[in-house]
């Protein structure tokens, strides 16, 4: 901390979806500079979800993003 | 997630309202909400404090919601809150990233997501790092210039190589990876930390 404080580094801690910063990512992703696509990479029913969460939690397939379809 | 009339929730299992009357609300940083989980002062997280998004229909604060463009799928839109997390980040950073070299520690979604944000953004250079090579091979495929296994590489020596010898001026890290970026960070600097890491325990307060 020490070295931060001389260095004059500045450290943020940023919780969550603040400062309505849904509505802008929805605008990237609109106009394509953010791909969702890549980064999904498992798919379930909701009947499932408990195979989804194994798939998440263990990684398998080199799970990314699991998405759950209703 | 729930729908009504296209719109979208901002995420199938969470999206936070604020109270809408505590300082931090009223400053914007609803997130930070200081009647954190109270619902009898208006506070809601889904799926956390309140029911979630896996159900056919859902009921929402309208502040909560947001229209979703006709080009994206509700499966993309799903992402709104992983996108809008990193981005919150760097929006408190100072939300100046043009012609930054940016280091993102962790190639989960969010810093998949952080990738794409600062090279839409304008950074010189965005360095990933991580420990599984599949998840640096889609980074790479999302925009990163440089990815670094650590692995099998030294960190440090290899920030120092490509920023010559200089270190990042901004530093991004997602919950795959700790915050250790002061030693490779340049004097005046900006790190942020946009998510908890795996063992971090969020701390509610209600008063």
């Amino acid at each position: 901390m020490n070295l931060a404080v001389r260095s004059n580094v500045r450290i943020y801690a940023a919780r969550g979806e603040g400062g309505m910063n849904c509505g802008r990512s929805l605008e990237l992703m609109s106009k394509g500079k953010i791909l969702a696509d890549p980064i999904i990479t498992h798919h379930f029913r909701l009947d499932q979800i408990h195979d989804a969460f194994h798939t998440y939690t263990e990684r398998i397939g080199n799970a990314l993003k699991v998405v759950i379809h209703i | 997630m729930s729908t009504s009339s296209g719109w979208a929730t901002a995420s199938p299992s969470r999206s936070t309202k604020g109270c809408d009357r505590c300082e931090n609300c009223i400053k914007g940083w609803y997130t930070s909400c200081l009647n954190y989980g109270d619902v009898s002062k208006g506070h809601r997280a889904k799926g956390l404090t309140c029911d979630g998004g896996f159900a056919e229909f859902a009921v929402n604060h309208i502040n909560t919601l947001y229209r979703l463009p006709e080009n994206l799928s509700f499966e993309q839109a799903c992402m709104v809150t992983t996108a809008a997390s990193p981005l919150w980040a760097i929006d408190l950073m100072g939300g100046y990233v043009a012609g930054e070299t940016v280091l993102v520690q962790g190639p989960g979604p969010i810093g998949l997501i952080a990738v794409q944000l600062c090279k839409a953004l304008g950074a010189a250079r965005v360095i990933l790092t991580g420990t599984r090579d599949s998840r640096l091979a889609i980074g790479k495929g999302l925009g990163a210039d440089h990815t670094i296994n650590v692995r099998n590489e030294n960190l440090s020596d290899r920030v120092r190589e490509i920023t010559g010898g200089r270190g990042p001026t901004a530093s991004s890290s997602a919950p795959a990876a700790r915050a250790r970026c002061r030693k490779r960070s340049r004097t005046s600097s900006a790190a942020a930390a946009s998510a908890w890491s795996p063992g971090t325990r969020a701390r509610s307060r209600s008063t």
